[in-house]
């Protein structure tokens, strides 16, 4: 079970969040490939080592935020800390 | 083993949901008594009254419903001012109070939130996980009083029907 630190509400339970998905990078212009377009949309970023997502915290305050996640120890920072 | 806990249904309760900018808040809700908490998820109580700071910008309301039409008058929900929305949400919760020896255990079964003291102090009032959905859950005497969305209500007393009598 992970425990997520909320902004507003701090350390919770990870059954009160919604993942909303991964960080993407800036939407790409409009003469990319089709499929570097595809690669954009659709394919997820899943590097051994952290992810940045973004989460809401729908059972509590309701608020939208994003950490860093490890995605072999599931350990969590916040965006501005060194992933290193 | 049985649980040494009472669970009340409550009646009807006067609820209003605020939203918007603190010192709008403040100034609309003068009249009121109470002044706004200073931690979140935590709630100022007076003369049965609470307010509880549930999100950034966002505050719940509780009152006996005798106030109700009280609070109508003074809170002025029709006034739709922009950096300021007061919404009466009486009709949309169901409240019950889980009070008794093992009330903390009731919660524990229903809730994956923190309730230490250091975590959940003797003024804490937050929207958490209640049963899957999502619920408000606040410390009272002996206990806790939580508020679940109305339509939910009968489901909450079937789960803890299911709790206390160890029926599956």
């Amino acid at each position: 079970m992970l425990t997520l630190p909320c902004p507003f509400c701090g350390q919770r339970d990870e059954t009160e969040f919604l993942n909303t998905g991964p960080t993407k990078p800036a939407r790409p212009s409009s003469d990319v490939t089709d499929s570097e377009w595809i690669n954009w949309l659709t394919v997820p970023v899943n590097p051994v080592g952290y992810v940045e997502e973004k989460w809401w915290h729908v059972k509590g305050c309701g608020k939208y935020f994003t950490i860093k996640r490890h995605t072999v120890t599931h350990q969590i920072k916040m965006p501005d800390e060194d992933s290193a | 083993m049985g649980y040494q806990a009472t669970i009340k249904k409550q009646a009807m309760w006067a609820i209003f949901d605020i939203k918007g900018d603190v010192r709008v808040v403040a100034k609309r809700i003068a009249d009121v008594g109470l002044s706004l908490p200073l931690s979140p998820n935590t709630a100022h109580s007076k003369k049965g009254q609470h307010l509880c700071w549930i999100g950034k910008n966002h505050w719940l309301l509780l009152a006996p419903v005798e106030m109700e039409d009280q609070l109508l008058k003074r809170l002025q929900p029709q006034n739709l001012a922009f950096d300021c929305r007061i919404v009466h949400v009486s009709d949309a919760y169901t409240l019950f109070t889980v009070t008794g020896d093992h009330a903390d255990d009731i919660l524990a079964i229903a809730s994956p939130l923190n309730t230490r003291q250091k975590n959940f102090p003797n003024d804490g009032a937050t929207f958490t996980e209640f049963f899957g959905i999502r619920g408000l859950v606040l410390r009272w005497p002996g206990g806790y009083l939580t508020a679940v969305e109305r339509s939910y209500g009968d489901m909450i007393t079937v789960y803890f029907d299911k709790i206390t009598t160890g029926m599956r």
